[in-house]
């Protein structure tokens, strides 16, 4: 009797699986109308660069989740300063910028960026640039991985790490291209590690445009850490090919305001996903929004010519 | 660190000694004979647990206790005894015993009688026997007989329809208990903790109610034998099965199908139970996919296995061997032919937990019953990666396997010594051993023979030692006023670290007259360890840490108090207010995660958290008669504190829900046929959302773009809009020769409400003056259960 039972019930219960594992999968999505309020406009301030290069920061307003102007340009109508030493100079605005032509930090400075803002209140950020600048080289074997039918290139990056306190480290390959007498620079970030460095620092969780790391796991050693990069340059269009890296020591807000940024960028905990709570990118702008760091760093430069 | 030692030390002896003078002035002083033994179900031998026992000349009462025992002494000089033995859903028996003169055993059998009387909800010390305050039990029937999801019911579900409970998102299997969190819940199995119950990402728990014999919710006034967490303990017993003949269950559902074997191994002696629960989504999913993208595998499926094996050795001892297996898995991979070979690719990610457990009853005298249990129980989330690719005559291979877990050793001795129907003491040690791996993981890359880079190999191992000590007495006056005090000694040790933690518990019940009552109860409780997890989606993302010396142990007191009143026609009334405190959480700092830097992980919590949850419950519940059932209101409120958290502003906490009303009802038709309906209404929980925004520039080689940043509102600052839901499922049974069929329809949702289950932005193109377009960012809803008709089937014999 049971697989009277059993037959009756199947072709049944086939359809009624289908409907529930359709409205399961399908669910439902649909706009809801949140009242969120406005909240206070704050002063938005980006500078992120060496110390060696003339100091140019981007100066805007936040505005309302909602607002739907399309303007992100830099806003000419601020006033800006730099603190340096005691002494304060103003920045110019260079039509894309705030710079200051001319100024110059140096390993181990303090440097306080200050925008008035409305009521005589300040927006404030200070920039102490690390005291140390570590000399890097990269290695470079070209095609020394394949894995799902990419063609990886092995970049092996040493350098020494200074004893100490933490350090903190970023890490990017920039390719100058040489076609038909012309060049163009590509920032890559199609990459691969499975060294414990990298893999503690999830950098395989997400595709990085630099690699932020700390010396956790080497303080104060030498250290060698093959990194994976998908360097498509072996066609001959291209007369020649600059691979340059960039190693810079950063401060730890840079390291943290990075690393959450990219966190909200590729991994899926940003507003776009709702699977986990939200968390706002904090910087060093006291009483605005941004990060004001300054930086040094080191380049390698490998060269394959192929006229 | 040697004097922590001497002082563990000491405490253990001085509580042990004093356990031992006590229970040796007690023994003493009493001359009067002890009437003791188990109360089992006649037909099934299975034991009941908590019933209730009366000596109708004295008034004198008591209740089994979790194995079923009692131990009752009438008062010295009794030469006839008469007792009457009752237990929900079962008919009362009264049992005269003439000449009284010495230690008697009873073996007494209860014939299951009421059939509708299945919910117990012993909230305060109405009864004066059970002074339980805010105590919740509800046995397989009742959990069976509510509607269920996909027509798999579930244990987690029954009791978010009680009050003082939330369910997190919608659908998933998550206890937010007065205020606490998934993590702070003790959820046992025999006695035996399991540290992820969520299958199906939380739409399903561990629990396969085939297996469960009875379960118990405690909220608050927590006796001194449990511990370890701190908002509530849902203790879980399976059957035993039964002693005298098979009988078994087969149900198929559209999500699952269970099958369930038990019965005698020697009749009288020894019983089995086998239940098996899997899930068949992968059997339909992977034959699509195989089909669609021929190669390609890609499946996900859950399984659940039970066994438990119980002999009675003689009088005096019975053992039980307990055992649970239930894993997850989702595959994703494809094999692909080529000329040169085959590409191969698979990636395996496996959670669950596995228990086992020997539990050894022990009746040293008629008043004097002792349990010990030896228990192993782990949990672990295995990611395993695999792929192979050829190219010409290269091979290359590459695996990568991440394992996180926990697991601990224990073993517990307890005892229960019944010094007289007015008092009973129990005391206990608990030795555990616990391991954590947080993250362990091993990745090779290898062409042909040779490998590429050095296969690494990274364990990252904690271990941590914890002896915990109890002791507690329960004293029931004659007037049905019941005390219980006792307290608890958390010992902990781990990275070269000690924590002592004492405990104290104290609850008293007073019976004001034959229909109120009245109860009130402290609580201190510690957890010795801390969850990742910053979401409440079920999903096996979270890791668990162990308190170490910078983030210590947290705590939480709780004051609680309530009033039930049983009224003539069956109705309990029960309210109760509570108030805890929390201090020294530990939550994940605003975007960090454990992948940031698992070397260093302490550093990623915020620490040294403060909370505190507040609340009112009211209950209407009919336990007896047709329809049983009952309503509820909760009315709360709950906050946290962290210096490093939301600018160190107090913020609610993300299921701090003011207004809850749930209703539950079971209605017998007639014989064959009855109706349960739920319902839920929350007045909405909380969500952090973007209010303004940003752009920075990213550079990225010759390129420059505008990266669009968002500053959040304060944490937990928007609510959503009410949920409710109403499902309803219709049983009906047929009596076969040789067994019972039942056919179940059911609907949730039945009115298709769209509650919540998660809600992110999107931007949405609009029409502006003069039909320009533009993109506002919209905020979206996402629900995951519109209305669902479901059905089942089950065969019982």
């Amino acid at each position: 009797m049971a697989e009277c039972y059993f037959c009756t019930f199947m072709p049944i219960a086939r359809i009624f699986a289908l409907i529930f594992i359709a409205a399961l999968l399908n669910g439902c999505e649909e706009p809801v109308e949140m009242d969120i309020p406005a909240a206070e406009q704050q002063t938005v301030a980006f500078a992120s660069q060496s110390c060696n290069d003339t100091l140019r920061v981007f100066i805007a307003r936040t505005r309302h989740i909602y607002d739907t102007a399309v303007n992100r340009g830099c806003d000419p109508s601020a006033i800006a300063a730099i603190v340096y030493k005691g002494n304060e100079t103003r920045l110019l605005y260079n039509g894309e910028r705030f710079s200051a032509p001319g100024f110059k930090a140096m390993p181990g400075d303090t440097v306080v960026l200050r925008i008035a803002g409305d009521g005589g209140n300040y927006t404030r950020a200070q920039a102490i640039v690390p005291e140390s600048t570590v000399n890097h080289s990269v290695d470079i074997a070209l095609s020394a991985l394949l894995i799902d039918d990419v063609y990886y290139s092995r970049v092996q990056l040493d350098f020494y790490d200074p004893a100490g306190e933490t350090n903190y480290y970023e890490f990017s390959l920039n390719v100058i291209f040489t076609e038909n007498d012309s060049s163009y620079t590509f920032g890559y970030h199609y990459f691969k590690s499975f060294d414990p460095i990298m893999v503690n620092e999830d950098i395989m969780q997400y595709e990085p445009i630099t690699m932020l790391f700390s010396d956790a796991m080497f303080n104060g050693s030498a250290v060698s850490i093959p990194l994976y990069y998908f360097l498509g340059f072996w066609n001959d269009k291209y007369q020649k090919v600059v691979v340059v890296s960039e190693l810079r020591n950063i401060s730890r807000e840079h390291y943290q305001y990075y690393k959450t940024l990219y966190k909200e960028m590729y991994n899926e905990s940003g507003i776009w996903s709702g699977m986990s709570m939200p968390f706002s990118i904090k910087g060093n702008v006291e009483n605005g929004a941004g990060l004001f760091s300054l930086f040094t760093s080191t380049h390698d430069t490998v060269v394959y010519d192929f006229r | 660190m040697t004097s922590v030692r001497n002082t563990f030390t000491g405490i253990f002896l001085k509580s042990g000694i004093l356990i031992l003078i006590l229970a040796g002035i007690f023994s003493i002083s009493i001359q009067a004979q002890t009437i003791s033994g188990y109360i089992s179900d006649s037909g099934s031998g299975e034991r009941l647990l908590y019933a209730g026992i009366i000596d109708l000349q004295s008034g004198k009462a008591t209740t089994s206790n979790s194995y079923g025992f009692f131990s009752l002494t009438p008062p010295a000089g009794s030469s006839k005894v008469a007792i009457t033995v009752s237990y929900v859903g079962y008919l009362s028996d009264t049992l005269i015993l003439n000449h009284l003169q010495r230690d008697t055993v009873l073996h007494i059998r209860l014939k299951a009688g009421l059939e509708l009387k299945e919910v117990e909800i012993k909230a305060t010390a109405g009864t004066g026997i059970n002074s339980s305050a805010g105590l919740m039990r509800l046995n397989a029937k009742v959990i069976k007989a509510l509607p269920a999801l996909g027509g798999e019911t579930d244990l987690i579900k029954a009791y978010q329809l009680t009050p003082g409970v939330q369910q997190g998102h919608e659908g998933t299997s998550g206890l937010h208990v007065r205020g606490g969190s998934p993590d702070q819940n003790l959820i046992m199995l025999d006695d035996v903790p399991l540290y992820n119950i969520n299958h199906l990402g939380g739409f399903v728990s561990a629990f396969n109610t085939d297996a469960v014999k009875n379960s118990t919710l405690i909220k608050g006034g927590f006796p001194a034998r449990y511990g370890g967490r701190l908002s509530s303990v849902l203790d879980v017993s399976m059957a035993d099965g039964n002693l005298s003949k098979t009988t078994g269950n087969l149900s198929l559902g559209l999500i699952s199908a269970r099958v369930s074997l038990n019965g005698p191994i020697q009749k009288n002696k020894s019983t089995y139970l086998v239940s098996f629960r899997r899930f068949y989504f992968d059997l339909i999913a992977k034959p699509l996919a195989q089909r669609a993208n021929p190669g390609s595998t890609v499946g996900y499926n859950f399984y659940d296995l039970n066994i438990k094996l119980s002999r009675i050795i003689n009088t005096n001892n019975k053992v039980y061997l307990s055992f649970y297996n239930g894993d997850d898995k989702t595959l994703a991979g494809f094999k692909e032919k080529k000329d040169d070979g085959t590409d191969y690719y698979m990636q395996i990610n496996r959670w669950g937990n596995t228990m086992a457990a020997l539990r050894w009853n022990h009746l040293f005298s008629s008043r004097l019953f002792s349990n010990t249990t030896l228990h192993f129980t782990r949990y672990r989330v295995n990611n395993h990666l695999e792929s192979e690719t050829n190219s010409g005559n290269n091979k290359y291979l590459a695996e990568n396997n991440l394992l996180s877990g926990i697991g601990e050793l224990s073993l517990k001795p307890e005892t229960e010594y019944h010094i007289n129907p007015e008092m009973r003491i129990y005391s206990g040690i608990q030795l555990t051993y616990r391991y954590f791996k947080p993250n362990n993981y091993t990745y090779d890359v290898s062409e042909g023979n040779q490998q590429l880079q050095p296969g690494h190999n990274h364990q990252m191992l904690i271990q941590a030692f914890e002896g915990n000590i109890y002791t507690g007495a329960v004293i029931t006056r004659p007037a049905g006023h019941t005390f219980e005090f006792g307290g608890r000694i958390n010992t902990f040790f781990v990275k070269n670290h000690v924590y002592f933690i004492p405990e104290p518990r104290i609850k008293a019940g007073f019976k004001h007259n034959n229909n109120l009552s009245s109860f009130i109860s402290f609580d201190l409780m510690s957890q010795n360890m801390h969850i990742t997890g910053n979401n409440s989606i079920g999903m096996p993302v979270d890791y668990l840490l162990p308190a170490t010396q910078k983030l210590p142990p947290s705590l939480m007191k709780q004051l609680s108090a309530g009033l039930e009143f049983r009224s003539g026609n069956g109705m309990i009334y029960t309210s109760e207010l509570y108030y805890k405190h929390f201090s020294r959480l530990a939550m994940l700092k605003d975007g960090a995660s454990l992948w940031e830097g698992r070397e260093n992980w302490e550093a990623l919590f915020a620490r040294n958290g403060k909370g505190r949850a507040y609340g009112a419950e009211f209950m209407a519940s009919r336990n007896e008669g047709n329809p049983t059932g009952w309503i509820s209101y909760t009315l709360a409120r709950s906050e946290r504190k962290f210096d490093e958290i939301n600018q160190g502003l107090i913020f609610p906490d993300q299921f701090d829900v003011r207004h809850t009303i749930n209703v539950a009802m079971m209605l017998k038709i007639d014989e064959d046929a009855d109706l349960s309906l739920a319902w839920v209404f929350n007045s909405g929980y909380r969500l952090t959302l973007p209010v303004s925004k940003y752009y920075i520039p990213v550079e990225v080689g010759d390129y420059t773009y505008m990266n669009e940043m968002y500053i959040y509102s304060n944490r937990n600052e928007f609510k959503t809009k009410p949920y409710h839901r109403l499902d309803i499922s219709f049983n009906f049974h047929k009596q076969k020769k040789r067994y019972l069929r039942t056919f179940t329809l059911g609907i949730i949702n039945l009115y298709n409400q769209r509650n919540p289950n998660a809600f992110y932005f999107t931007e949405i193109e609009n029409f502006g003056p003069n039909n320009t377009r533009y993109k506002r960012i919209t905020l979206m809803q996402r629900s995951f259960f519109p209305f669902m008709p479901n059905i089942g089937w089950s065969w019982k014999f």
